[in-house]
């Protein structure tokens, strides 16, 4: 059965973050609210990569049960990791631990056992700074991640398959990304074949979609292409989105239209939730 | 009360032993005897942080104290908890490794394991779990008693399990089971991997005394063969078996 290896040290996956720099990422996101989109996707992936490292946290340790990219497109492409880890494609899960650029202190309120809240300070690594500009060369970056993800396979024919999360809110400005799309999702491992997700996140006020089994919402040809770019939820992802209130049609893709950033960030939970970690 | 008792455990495969994260009582193989003579395993959650020391101490306070209310032995083993972790952290500084970012989270969020004990007293058994670790009285080759769990499609879920957070265990009840003894009647002590294989294989009219002896003949190859087979989930695996040779203490 796809879709079950185990992930163990011996045979980590890996998750390849395809992150839309360009310039309109400056804009807020729909729905009226005021943050921008190149901030929030930004924060989004820096709490992702945060939960990913304390899920695979031991006592004085962290298992390598994952490899980790960022590639960026936008006016400078390429690994987006800041730090230590600048100018690495995938980096083992215990080095994103060690080397975020920096940790920065901020407060979230807490139940404070009483019935009321009271402000806590948390640590927040950062390894992703927000940017937003230039154009949107999404064929090049998609090629960049087919060749990382190429020699991962190489080196772990037999792992869970990757994951590579895309946030994009544009159309590309270097081709058609169709063809590139397929070729990355025809790629596989013992296990099953190369998960994408394609997250468009757009200023437009529409309300979101979110995990379609049928296209027939879809405004234009672009976002019909992301969804059927974008592979279909294993079952393991299907309960992870059940868990998050998701009624899910047959068949639904890793694939959102209009995502707020409430929807980005149980989108990437969803899409990298560890399964079968040893 | 004699019985004889015999342990087997592997941490799962790949991993090393020292990431073994369950636990149990006794460490010892032999003969013991006594009034009332108290057995346990208890299985660390991989998820939590340290879940293999929490383990420990619930085994020891069961051990120990289990004589008392659930509560009596589980407020010890807070206390051992609670003061473990000031040692463990007193190490940590001189060390000059204190906690990390990433560590932080689990800490403040506890350990968590399950466990079943066994108290055997003249005539008699009671038991008390938390979770899906589970204990099997076989008696005359078919399988008496199951508890906590009594079918192999109720494992899987997300069992409660005991945390060494005392305020996280608000709504967690023990169960108890109990009844009598008699000379011959083992008792299998599981963690939830094997416990839900061998209530699988019970439930394919398997003989639970071939089940055992298999494991018992060759523990490692037995358990890398169902694993091989996809039959036995890869997790750290226990089994504390004990025959009850006298029923009274008769030194």
């Amino acid at each position: 059965m796809p879709y079950t290896a185990e992930v163990s040290r011996q045979n980590p996956s890996c998750f390849l973050f395809l992150v839309d720099q360009s310039g309109s990422m400056s804009d807020p996101f729909g729905g009226g609210g005021l943050k921008k989109k190149a901030d929030g996707v930004a924060d989004a992936i820096n709490r992702l990569l945060q939960n990913l490292v304390i899920r695979c946290a031991k006592a004085e340790g962290v298992r390598d049960y994952y490899h980790v990219g960022v590639l960026s497109y936008g006016h400078q492409s390429g690994p987006a990791l800041g730090g230590a880890l600048a100018g690495q494609e995938l980096v083992p899960v215990s080095q994103v631990a060690l080397h975020p650029a920096r940790i920065e202190e901020r407060t979230k309120k807490v139940d404070d056992g009483a019935g009321g809240l009271i402000e806590q300070n948390v640590k927040f690594p950062v390894w992703l700074d927000p940017v937003a500009r230039g154009g949107t060369p999404m064929c090049r970056a998609l090629q960049q991640a087919d060749s990382i993800v190429g020699g991962w396979l190489d080196r772990y024919p037999d792992c869970f398959p990757p994951v590579i999360i895309h946030l994009t809110d544009g159309e590309s400005t270097d081709g058609d990304p169709l063809p590139y799309m397929k070729q990355l999702t025809a790629r596989s491992s013992s296990d099953g074949n190369v998960l994408l997700f394609n997250y468009h996140i757009s200023s437009h006020p529409a309300p979101p979609v979110a995990f379609p089994g049928r296209p027939d919402d879809l405004p234009d040809q672009y976002a019909r292409t992301l969804y059927m770019a974008a592979s279909e939820l294993t079952p393991f992802m299907r309960e992870i989105a059940g868990e998050h209130g998701y009624e899910l049609a047959p068949g639904a893709k890793g694939f959102t239209f209009n995502a707020d950033l409430v929807l980005v960030i149980q989108a990437l939970d969803i899409g990298t939730r560890p399964g079968n970690l040893r | 009360m004699q019985v004889r008792v015999w342990t087997f455990w592997l941490p799962k495969a790949g991993n090393h032993p020292d990431e073994y994260e369950d636990a149990f009582y006794p460490l010892q193989d032999g003969y013991y005897t006594g009034e009332h003579l108290r057995f346990a395993v208890a299985d660390g959650a991989s998820e939590g942080m340290l879940s293999e020391v929490w383990a420990r101490l619930l085994v020891k306070a069961f051990v120990r104290h289990g004589s008392s209310a659930a509560e009596t032995w589980l407020e010890r083993s807070f206390r051992s908890w609670a003061s473990w972790q000031r040692h463990y952290l007193s190490a940590r500084a001189a060390r000059k490794r204190p906690l990390q970012w990433f560590e932080e989270p689990g800490w403040r969020a506890g350990a968590f394991a399950s466990l079943v004990g066994l108290t055997l007293s003249p005539g008699a058994w009671r038991a008390t779990a938390v979770g899906d670790s589970c204990l099997f009285l076989v008696r005359q080759n078919r399988v008496h008693r199951a508890f906590p769990l009594t079918s192999s499609s109720q494992f899987g879920g997300r069992p409660g399990l005991l945390s060494s957070r005392s305020e996280s265990n608000r709504g967690l009840d023990t169960l108890d089971a109990g009844g009598h003894v008699q000379v011959g009647d083992r008792f299998y002590l599981m963690t939830d991997a094997l416990a839900c294989y061998f209530l699988g294989a019970m439930e394919r009219g398997e003989a639970p005394g071939d089940e055992t002896a298999l494991l018992e003949q060759d523990f490692l190859r037995r358990i890398q063969t169902l694993r091989a087979n996809a039959l036995l989930k890869n997790d750290d695996v226990t089994m504390v078996g004990i025959e009850i040779l006298q029923e009274c203490d008769q030194r």
